[in-house]
């Protein structure tokens, strides 16, 4: 795993409708490599990459850009920020984080009343969003439109660090596909696959659909994230997946059943290399393959998923062994599928 | 043991009336010291005089009970605890008053289980009206469990191991320790069980350098129970923290430096509620170098308190080499 | 964000509150508290229960006495057992405000000092009614991404844990960072100290850097007992306004320091605090407080023979969090405050 280009990519901030940081620093990577590179009109970008082989079946591989965050509905009189969630996230991991608000990084923290001024029966109560502000430390309104705007996005703070056989980050959702895909792509591939790199998937899989409606593939790839409910005291029947157990491979979900064959495929590969993976449990969720489905492509997809433990928090945390996993079955698949038969 | 615990677990000592305990220590102590005083609460202070630092060692010898606060035209007994009694714990129990009057505790019949409150229940002495009852039992008068102390595998339950099991343990390493790195007070406190009053009032006039109070500690290895690290039977237990105190880490070192000395195995303890003497105790004055080692108990404060003959064991052999430095 | 040099008192402040002491542990914050406090005291001496005295004589003979206190001691967490899962149970120590628990980074300080996450029961797991409450501390636990066996190597019951937020500057030279309380307490009166002292104070002063005040004020009632000072000045924070508070109980940040009235300060000195801020326009606020202050002012007031007291307080948002938030300003006017306090008390004779 390429500690520091994934790294990177966490550490930047690119919250839904706000990816341009992430898009950039791709961009930048990958023009040595002189592929054609697409940015659509929602703003995926596309990077087509040509193998030492001819395809016979097109192949789209992709992860998300986007993280999900807040973004700042109002300033209030005494300068504090009031904001909404963007992306489904659990308001109770927001009390005390810290975050970096718009284009410059204002620091500031998520606060509410000391726990001291609420009376006793109220005091675990979760405070609703609506009860959150972000503290600036600005003197008044007037002060805090000096360093921020109202329609500003703010990120969670970044924090990347190694945690037993972990990595501890914000993002990692979905910024380990993203870099799964940049690692493959540098590699080079042995047929032709198109690495689209969407927008706005935690605000409902908007950008995925708009990218296959172009691309028209008969396979995708989607190189995701998903949750390990590995917690102490929850049903093994509830745990999703379990952080160290390999790879991903989604059977069905919400939106979508997977393609058969390709889970075969899938599962055989992993298999044969000896990487580590396992069923997902349970057909709760959804991800980008749910968008492209949607958007009425009969494409064949398969879905490989890195377990996350606190998925959609400021911190959450995935094995380095999951992340080699997905990346190295990732890569053993690009070599066969653009030469499959048709279903 | 097994003896050691019968006698001293059956003697009375509700908090504030410790008179036939504390006579009953003093009797097995009085060999294997150089001064024996109480001081105005009550406590029992034996003093053995060494070179070396002030080490207090405490083990409270009151024990929670009933007291008499009124008896009803037909003879029934009503009550307030002295010290944490639980609802569950008292129905239909066998108890003794101080003056060897016995009796039961029962609950009102009408009262739904699940709402009972100690104000709800009564004791039975036998007594077909208030003249009756007022002849044995006055208002104030304290009334213990009254059951003996049982073997079972590996160990003994019975009422009041909390904390007659840290009072034997006292008593043990007393008889049996050869020289002594300090300047010893085994102190038998009164009326812990009420608020850590005797602790309070005997490190005040003791002035130790380091006290380690004995007494029980809960259990986290029962059928569905909040978890805890404590195992019965896993060792005694050297206190991290409780309600009452963050144990000073050169007395958990010497605590477990003595536990290596003696080839005994100590689990880790944090209570997160409940308080013992030494809370009391490291607060006195100028602060107190102060620790626990406790024995790990299952049902505390209920009549069939549950120990292990082993950790028991293991205890005084961990406290004599504590002492002998 | 502000711009510019940090002060001294703010630079004190970053290197002290990064440092970890939760209650009964600490240690790292004596150690720097004694060799600060050390550099311009007489004698320093640690208490039993690991509070630190520093005694700076004035040389005057029958000069007063008057003590600083501060607390050293931090809220955190303490492991309360090690599952075979890997997944570390805690208690806390100490107020901790358990609504910012989940996915909290925090240090767990084992055999070495191991990072991990809090996490909590996953949404999908919980009722709906689970759903509206902060996770109970016994629905959380600490993950540190290691096995069951290695983390039995590394990590005890007993192993205290801190919350991962160094120091960071937000706009207008306010700060947010853990453990302002106390540690900007503690900050203060070792500068008011420094000050007096290069300032030629009159008087013998004691600085007391006690602990295990968040756990019931143990440390400041046993090392006040002997210290036979004729009058004390604590410092703690306060709260400061956030826009869901009720009004009277919060003091504006940049306000300045907040002088305690009330029956556990002694008349006389508060008025002095009074006189001196308003005579040398230094920004403070008037706190009242009808009975116990809930700081260590309630235990030395009543330590020993009893020390007169007053109370200085900083005013702190989203307190007992590890995001407390304050202003370098309202710093900066409770050490200059307390410094000519220090002067003032040297100067008189009584009261």
């Amino acid at each position: 795993m390429d500690r520091r280009l994934l790294r990177a990519l966490c550490s930047a901030a690119g919250v839904s409708g706000d990816e341009g940081r992430v898009r950039d620093y791709i961009i930048d990577r990958l023009l040595p490599l002189g592929y054609p590179m697409e940015v659509d009109n929602i703003g995926n970008l596309t990077v087509s990459v040509t193998g030492r082989r001819r395809a016979g079946q097109r192949v789209m591989v992709c992860a998300h850009m986007d993280e999900v965050g807040l973004i700042i509905k109002s300033v209030d009189d005494n300068g504090f920020l009031r904001f909404e969630t963007v992306g489904g996230i659990d308001p109770r991991v927001l009390p005390s984080k810290r975050v970096k608000v718009g284009d410059r990084g204002v620091t500031g923290v998520i606060g509410i009343a000391a726990i001291h001024l609420i009376k006793r029966g109220e005091r675990r109560k979760a405070p609703p969003v609506e009860k959150l502000y972000i503290d600036i430390g600005a003197k008044d309104r007037d002060d805090a439109l000096k360093a921020v705007n109202t329609g500003d996005y703010a990120a969670f703070e970044p924090d990347f660090s190694a945690m037993g056989g972990f990595i501890r980050s914000k993002a990692l959702d979905d910024r380990v596909g993203a870099a799964a895909m940049i690692e493959l792509i540098e590699r080079g591939v042995e047929y032709d696959a198109d690495f689209v790199f969407t927008v706005q998937e935690e605000v409902g899989l908007r950008g995925a659909a708009i990218a296959a409606r172009r691309i028209e593939p008969d396979i995708a790839v989607v190189m995701e994230t998903t949750t390990a409910a590995d917690f102490p005291g929850v049903d093994v029947k509830s745990r999703i997946t379990k952080a160290g157990g390999g790879v991903a491979i989604s059977v069905m979900d919400r939106s979508t059943i997977y393609d058969r064959e390709l889970v075969r495929l899938a599962v055989d590969t992993a298999r044969r290399k000896g990487l580590a993976f396992q069923i997902k449990q349970g057909t709760a969720g959804g991800n980008d393959a749910g968008a492209i489905q949607r958007a009425a492509l009969p494409v064949r997809m398969l879905a490989l998923s890195v377990p996350c433990r606190g998925l959609h928090a400021p911190s959450s945390a995935c094995s380095v062994r999951d992340i080699d996993a997905q990346r190295e079955l990732c890569g053993a698949l690009l070599e066969v599928i653009g030469g499959m038969k048709n279903a | 043991m097994l003896e050691l615990l019968k006698s001293l677990c059956g003697a009375f000592g509700v908090s504030g009336r410790e008179d036939e305990i504390r006579d009953l220590i003093s009797d097995l102590c009085a060999d294997y010291c150089d001064e024996m005083t109480c001081d105005g609460l009550g406590n029992l202070i034996v003093h053995k005089k060494g070179e070396g630092p002030k080490l207090m060692l405490a083990a409270h010898m009151d024990q929670i009970g009933f007291i008499a606060t009124s008896t009803d035209d037909n003879g029934f007994v009503r009550f307030a605890p002295v010290g944490g009694l639980s609802v569950l714990d008292c129905v239909h129990r066998a108890v003794v008053f101080e003056n060897g009057v016995r009796g039961v505790v029962c609950s009102e019949e009408k009262v739904k289980r699940a709402e009972l409150k100690l104000a709800d229940f009564y004791i039975d002495i036998g007594a077909n009206d208030k003249r009756a009852a007022d002849k044995p039992v006055k208002i104030g008068d304290c009334a213990r469990y009254d059951e003996e102390i049982k073997e079972v595998q590996g160990g003994y339950f019975g009422p009041y191991m909390d904390d007659r099991a840290g009072c034997a343990v006292l008593i043990s390493a007393l008889k049996r320790i050869k020289k002594s790195a300090y300047d010893l007070y085994f102190v038998f406190t009164v009326q812990e069980e009420v608020g850590l009053r005797g602790a309070r009032t005997s490190a005040y006039l003791i002035e130790p350098d380091y006290a380690v109070a004995v007494d029980v500690t809960d259990t986290g290895d029962t059928p569905n129970c909040p978890d805890m690290a404590v195992k019965l039977g896993k060792g005694p237990c050297v206190k991290i923290k409780d309600g009452g105190i963050i144990s000073h880490r050169e007395v958990i070192g010497l605590i477990n430096g003595a536990a290596k000395k003696a080839g005994v195995k100590v689990q880790n303890e944090i209570l997160v509620s409940g308080s013992t003497d030494a809370g009391a105790i490291h607060t006195s004055r100028g602060g107190v170098k102060s620790g626990g080692l406790s024995i790990a108990t299952r049902y505390v404060h209920s009549p069939a308190e549950h120990v292990s003959a082993g950790d028991l064991d293991d205890a005084v052999s961990l406290l004599c080499a504590l002492i002998e430095g | 964000m502000t711009k510019g040099k940090k002060t001294d008192l703010e630079r004190s402040i970053e290197s002290f509150s990064s440092l970890r002491g939760i209650s009964g542990r600490e240690d790292d914050v004596a150690r720097l508290a004694a060799a600060e406090i050390g550099k311009y005291a007489d004698e320093i001496r640690t208490d039993p229960l690991g509070s630190v005295h520093g005694i700076i004589r004035c040389g005057r003979e029958g000069a007063r006495r008057l003590l600083l206190d501060a607390h050293m001691d931090e809220i955190g967490l303490m492991v309360t057992s090690v599952g075979d899962d890997g997944f570390l149970r805690f208690c806390a120590i100490g107020g901790v405000d358990v609504r910012m628990l989940p996915a909290s980074r925090v240090t767990v300080h084992g055999k070495r000092d191991l990072p991990g996450m809090i996490a909590a029961k996953p949404p999908h797991i919980q009722t709906a009614d689970e759903y509206k409450l902060a996770p109970a501390t016994e629905d959380m636990c600490i993950d540190t991404g290691l096995s069951g066996r290695r983390v039995r190597e590394l990590v005890s019951v007993g192993d205290s844990v801190s919350f991962d937020a160094a120091p960071a500057r937000l706009m207008n030279g306010r700060i947010t960072s853990k453990t302002l309380d106390d540690r900007a307490g503690l900050c203060v009166i070792i500068e008011a100290a420094r000050r007096a002292v290069e300032r030629g104070a009159q008087c013998d002063i004691e600085i007391m850097a006690s602990t295990q005040e968040e756990v019931g004020l143990r440390g400041a009632g046993a090392g006040a007992f002997d210290s036979g000072a004729d009058a004390a000045i604590v410092v703690d924070v306060t709260h400061a306004k956030t826009p869901d508070c009720p009004d009277d109980r919060a003091f504006e940040l940049g306000s300045g320091a907040a002088v305690g009235i009330g029956p556990n300060m002694d008349r006389r000195i508060t008025a002095r605090l009074i006189e001196i801020a308003e005579k040398g326009d230094i920004p403070f606020t008037r706190e009242v407080m009808g009975g116990d202050t809930g700081t260590n002012a309630w235990a030395v007031q009543v330590a020993g023979l009893g020390i007169p007291c007053g109370l200085v307080s900083i005013p702190v948002r989203y307190m007992h969090t590890s995001s407390e938030t304050a202003d370098m300003g309202d710093m900066e006017a409770a050490a200059e405050l307390i410094c000519r306090f220090i002067l003032d008390f040297g100067r008189r004779e009584n009261g």
